[in-house]
């Protein structure tokens, strides 16, 4: 007999974690582990790169 | 031209290389505890003793600071600003940079290094509000800035501590 293919959604495929991806203050809980998941020199590297992108897309905006 | 973004290490590079004391407060220091925020600034707390203004106007000099918002005029801050628990807003040639005499009317370099961590970041040992203060502090300004990153604080703190 043929096997089912393995989906996402299918009912092979493993289940995700089911820890919570916000607090119920609404804040993205995924953002704070991927931080925290970081050294301290890599989180300013985030921030500088974060504060440069900014930068770049504020510049892009035409003023009038 | 593009805007010039702030270089917080190049900041901080200088701070540490003039030996200066101070603990780094606000949103960097949020940011280096793991709070996925943004700021613009870099801000500190310095230590307000003799030798130190005297190492900070050092490296201040070697940043080009001078006080933000004086149109046309660029103002460097002298001793008397330093001595002083008052916030220095300046621009220098790495980007915005706050010296604050004193975080809240009683809270100087003394009392705050007190509640301070300490990281190694690009072989400089910086010193940090610990976040509990940092979230502390900012409960008690409870200005609406304040206010909208304290929810990412304290959901910060409760993963750190899992």
């Amino acid at each position: 007999m043929e096997r089912p293919q393995a989906t996402l959604t299918g009912p092979t495929a493993d289940p995700l974690p089911a820890e919570a991806t916000h607090s119920s203050d609404g804040v993205d809980l995924t953002l704070i582990r991927w931080m925290l998941s970081l050294t301290p020199a890599q989180r300013l590297d985030v921030l500088q790169a974060n504060v440069r992108s900014i930068l770049i897309l504020r510049d892009a905006i035409p003023r009038p | 031209m593009p805007s010039p973004a702030p270089d917080f290490l190049a900041i901080l590079r200088v701070l540490t290389a003039h030996g200066v004391d101070f603990v780094i407060v606000g949103g960097v220091c949020g940011v280096l505890h793991g709070a996925p925020i943004a700021t613009f600034d870099l801000d500190v707390v310095h230590s307000r003793a003799p030798g130190n203004i005297d190492r900070l106007l050092g490296a201040l000099s070697e940043l080009g600071a001078h006080a933000r918002g004086q149109a046309d005029r660029q103002v460097a801050p002298d001793r008397s600003h330093l001595e002083s628990p008052g916030h220095q807003l300046l621009m220098t040639s790495a980007g915005p940079l706050d010296l604050l005499g004193a975080l809240t009317h009683d809270r100087g370099y003394d009392d705050l290094v007190r509640h301070s961590t300490e990281v190694t970041v690009s072989g400089m040992r910086l010193r940090l509000l610990d976040l509990e203060t940092l979230i502390e502090t900012k409960e008690a300004i409870a200005r609406d800035k304040d206010r909208a990153v304290l929810a990412i604080l304290r959901r910060t703190l409760e993963e750190k501590q899992k």
